[in-house]
């Protein structure tokens, strides 16, 4: 029997409440999520290569010297394979966010958690048998 | 039943995610909080009450300390374990997770702890690795 295997959204968003509330929604799902609060700490982990991290959900607005939008520049640039998705209460972060991201990909909030949920099963699809994190 | 919550209270990610799976492992709902602050407006503001809570009182601004104190004399009902060191803070997740009955732990805890020494270890080479290629 295979291994079975699940997809892992590092998750970055400051507002507590706000990230607990996503970050539960998403592991029902059976995503495995990783909570990050800025974006210095989302490097820390990408940066790391030994968590394999299939998406990069990022709100934008967020305290310290990187905001969401640097976060995925960074991202694209140096993790080119992980897919990015982001999140804004701000309709000007949002028209920004479009430029670096697919518009599918790109959430107004706030958002609606199954249906985000859904768009990543969609377009993450199966984890290949070197991605993912083992469930069994 | 429902299960019970831990809150987990420590800046760092790379010690913070993986005992947070140790624990989600061992069937604890936890809420991870970064400091003090998100600690206390996940207490106050959460929609379920918080049974224990694991801070990290080596942090150097010495509120975490101070949050045990003040969850001591105002919220008795939480459960309040501190830890000054990565193995103490693995120990104390260890004991929680003895406490779950009938229950087959994911993983051996002292695998928790060399995981996230070796992911201090890997960042702390990194950041070697740059100020060197700073100072070429």
């Amino acid at each position: 029997m295979g291994v079975l295997k699940q997809h892992t959204i590092l998750l970055v968003e400051d507002e507590p409440l706000i990230r607990m509330d996503i970050a539960f929604q998403l592991r029902q799902r059976g995503f495995a999520v990783i909570e990050a609060a800025r974006a210095t700490e989302a490097i820390d982990v990408l940066a790391t290569r030994a968590i394999p991290i299939s998406l990069v959900l990022t709100d934008v607005q967020m305290p310290g010297e990187m905001d969401g939008l640097d976060l995925l520049r960074w991202t694209r640039e140096h993790h080119p394979s992980v897919t990015v998705s982001v999140m804004s209460a701000s309709r000007e972060a949002v028209a920004q966010a479009l430029g670096l991201c697919a518009p599918s990909l790109v959430f107004l909030k706030p958002v609606l958690v199954g249906v985000m949920a859904g768009i990543f099963e969609a377009v993450l699809g199966e984890p290949a048998p070197d991605q993912g994190t083992d469930v069994a | 039943m429902e299960k019970k919550i831990i809150l987990l209270v420590e800046a760092d990610i790379l010690i913070r995610h993986p005992l947070a799976e140790y624990l989600r492992g061992c069937d604890y709902l936890v809420i991870e909080a970064i400091d003090a602050q998100e600690a206390r407006l996940v207490i106050d503001k959460g929609e379920r009450s918080v049974d224990v809570a694991l801070l990290d009182i080596s942090e150097e601004t010495g509120r975490n300390f101070a949050l045990a104190g003040w969850m001591r004399e105002n919220r008795p009902e939480i459960e309040v374990l501190r830890a000054g060191t990565i193995g103490r803070a693995v120990d104390q997740a260890q004991e929680l997770c003895s406490e779950q009955p009938d229950l087959q732990r994911p993983y051996d805890h002292k695998l928790v702890a060399d995981r996230i020494r070796r992911l201090l270890a890997e960042r702390q080479r990194r950041t070697e690795d740059g100020k060197l290629l700073r100072q070429a």
